[in-house]
């Protein structure tokens, strides 16, 4: 199981079973081949989930008609991406794709998982090109508890015993007299209870996590994971082993939680919402905003936010900031009064897309909350 | 020869002001129209309504005034308010401030009700913290030469913003009487209004009726109105702006229902806010700084916004570019600035 690419004419003879495998007729065959597709290495089978106010499948089509990407069949969702790698000597490179709808709403397809089976520097041009077309396509940002839980969910549906062998985190990190927010990946072999325990303790904000299923039986577990997963926060998933296990869990859980959580931050805006306000909170468990001192922290993070403009309205001891988000032209009033509330009013224009990128980046930044419609109750 | 300061630093005080005189008209506006858990039923607040004085009044007979505030509690008992965030620095010029309340201290038409008259009424004048008790002092004073120029119903209330670990904006009566007997008790003792209440209920009202510093505005269409008009065909890398087209007219229109008076309860006797004066202003300033140009051969105003990422905290290069072209200082002699506020 998963060895790796030896030379040149294994790649290309491997390439062109994967481009076989992408060709075949109809969504349905091209996943059940997923499913029992031994991958070598540096390849790897990738799933990206992402969010459209509309109809991704018609977005990434009308990619298509623009000459951005090939639509390699006309009876599947399936394209080709050709471009140069991010290197300096960029080499051409071939990256097929599969998109499909991931059916989580009543409410129309608004979510999709792209599949794809590419090396590395395949999968950056890949997102790279999906994030151009931002805010068409939109990522799927999980918050911690969202992370923690797509991967409790595969633990659920699959009754394995699931040990952590990696995770990539933000953590408060002393440098000289300063504390620096700094990433760090860590190598282990943990339970996920156990993982939680350290992350906690430590302060740590998850970035992505590796995790192995191993089948048990009897609480005997087998010593070859059935599938190795890696879940990151903007909703990619990389897997070795069981394909199905993990589109069948956990991009379709992402799918869910991200679709559920956009319409939430839906017509938000001002001007969309006939000009009722519609703000929001993140409600804290612990009083937050007691201390001056993390009042300005949150206003020093703010003013840090990417793409964006910003006007500091009151810093101390209450804060009130403005955020324009540079992407879409989404505005912003963040308002941290109660020392357990943080307020965000949308001004005229705030997309979905827009709440969504800036309620993560203060979990990212600051600290995660539950985020509601203000006033509700908790 | 007056005493120069920092116009930068004058101009975020005024759009602190600005902004803090709207949310203490706002709490008043809560404090009078809410129970404590719900809104009392048939309550009706308006800034700058359009009211009609009496034949009797004592400076404008039968004319139309537009205090800030015109707050009614229920279909017997309002209260007309008039703020002032400032204060000249020279006393002589305070009658004028007890003139406007006197007149405003009138059996007024412009009421909700059937004939729109009201059965109680009170006037008040909204002072700072800072200013109220010297105010009170000087009302003394005056009154002891003429007494007619404070009315019988009027009385004057401080308001301030309390900004220990909650913050609140407090109301005390410091001079008069009220005649509600629940609102003069919560007002003899002095009242708090948590400003999150004020936030979770009229989170979009940015303007009232008193014209708004051209910082405000200016940083009020740069970082909301202008972005939300944002196409994705309209942006020029080579200049790295964004080509906004935008109408005076609309722009008034849109953040008049947005911000101003189009997000309050509207009726024949409301008045618009902010003016178009004001957005025509900012309006020019963009183009006196080449942040805009008029669109040739357009009538109804048009513009093209050249619009552009501002690094900098947008309120601060605002406040800087006014003051640039002013030259950086201005004459402060006449006024008397409210330290806080």
């Amino acid at each position: 199981m998963m060895g790796q690419i030896r030379n040149e004419r294994e790649e290309k003879k491997f390439l062109s079973f994967i481009g076989a495998v992408f060709r075949l007729k109809d969504e349905k065959h091209i996943l059940n081949a997923l499913d029992g597709i031994d991958i070598p290495r540096p390849y790897g089978l990738k799933i990206k989930v992402v969010y459209s106010p509309n109809d991704p499948v018609s977005v990434i089509e009308s990619m298509a008609k623009g000459g951005l990407i090939e639509q390699i069949s006309l009876s599947t969702h399936v394209f080709l991406y050709k471009s140069k790698t991010l290197h300096v000597r960029g080499i051409e490179i071939n990256t097929p794709f599969l998109v499909t709808t991931l059916p989580v709403s009543e409410m129309g397809s608004r979510v999709a998982a792209i599949v794809s089976i590419c090396n590395r520097d395949g999968w950056r041009i890949l997102k790279r090109l999906f994030a151009n077309q931002y805010p068409q396509i939109v990522p799927i940002l999980l918050s911690q508890h969202e992370l923690l839980n797509a991967i409790e969910e595969l633990k659920i549906k699959t009754r394995c015993d699931v040990r952590i062998t990696s995770r990539s985190a933000k953590e408060n990190l002393k440098v000289g007299k300063r504390k620096e927010r700094k990433s760090v990946r860590e190598w282990t072999d943990e339970t996920l209870e156990e993982m939680c325990r350290t992350i906690e303790e430590r302060g740590q904000i998850l970035t992505s996590v590796d995790a192995e299923f191993y089948q048990t039986i009897d609480d005997h577990a087998h010593i070859t994971p059935k599938a190795i997963c890696k879940i990151r926060k903007d909703g990619e998933i990389e897997v070795s082993g069981s394909f199905k296990l993990a589109y069948d869990s956990v991009a379709l859980y992402i799918a869910s939680v991200g679709d559920k959580k956009l319409r939430f931050y839906d017509n938000r805006g001002l001007r969309e919402a006939n000009y009722k306000p519609k703000p929001l909170s993140i409600n804290y468990s612990q009083p937050v905003f007691e201390d001056l001192a993390t009042v300005r922290s949150l206003v020093t993070t703010l003013t840090k936010y990417r793409n964006s403009m910003h006007t500091v309205i009151h810093g101390n001891p209450y804060m009130h900031v403005r955020i324009t988000d540079l992407h879409d032209g989404s505005s912003f009033e963040i308002w941290a009064i109660p020392p357990k509330r943080l307020a965000i009013v949308p001004g005229l224009k705030a997309t979905e897309a827009a709440v969504g990128r800036l309620i993560h980046f203060i979990f990212e930044g600051f600290r995660e909350g539950k985020v509601e419609s203000y006033g509700e109750k908790d | 020869m007056g005493k120069k300061i920092d116009l930068t630093n004058q101009l975020i005080d005024d759009f602190i002001d600005y902004q803090q005189t709207v949310r203490a008209l706002l709490a008043l506006v809560a404090l009078v129209v809410h129970d404590g858990h719900t809104r009392r039923p048939n309550t009706h607040f308006g800034f700058g309504r359009r009211m009609t004085t009496s034949n009797s009044n004592m400076f404008a007979p039968k004319t139309d005034v537009t205090p800030d505030l015109v707050v009614q509690k229920q279909s017997d008992y309002g209260i007309i308010a008039e703020v002032k965030r400032s204060l000249e620095r020279d006393q002589n010029r305070w009658t004028t401030i007890l003139e406007q309340l006197r007149k405003y201290d009138d059996n007024l038409k412009g009421w909700w009700t059937k004939n729109e008259k009201i059965q109680h009424r009170n006037t008040i004048l909204l002072l700072h913290q800072s200013r109220s008790r010297t105010f009170v002092k000087y009302t003394e004073t005056v009154l002891k030469k003429d007494k007619s120029l404070f009315g019988p119903l009027s009385s004057i209330i401080e308001f301030g913003e309390n900004q220990e670990r909650q913050v609140f904006y407090h109301f005390r009566l410091e001079y008069g009487k009220i005649d509600d007997k629940e609102l003069n008790s919560k007002l003899e003792e002095g009242i708090q209004v948590p400003i999150e209440k004020v936030v979770e209920t009229l989170s979009n009202i940015q303007y009232y009726d008193g014209d708004p510093p051209l910082l405000l505005v200016l940083v009020n269409l740069w970082s909301d109105y202008f972005p939300s008009l944002i196409e994705s065909d309209c942006y020029d890398p080579e200049s790295r702006t964004w080509n906004i087209k935008a109408s005076i007219s609309e722009t008034v229109n849109e953040i008049q229902k947005a911000h101003g008076s189009g997000a309050l309860q509207a009726d024949p006797r409301s008045c618009q806010f902010p003016r178009k004066d004001a957005i025509k202003s900012a309006f020019q300033f963009l183009v006196d700084n080449k942040l805009a140009q008029p669109t040739t051969g357009e009538k109804n105003s048009a513009y093209t916004i050249k619009y552009r990422k501002i690094k900098a905290d947008i309120k601060e290069y605002f406040a800087a570019l006014i003051s640039k072209k002013s030259k950086g200082t201005t004459d402060i002699s006449g006024q008397m600035y409210i330290p806080g506020l």
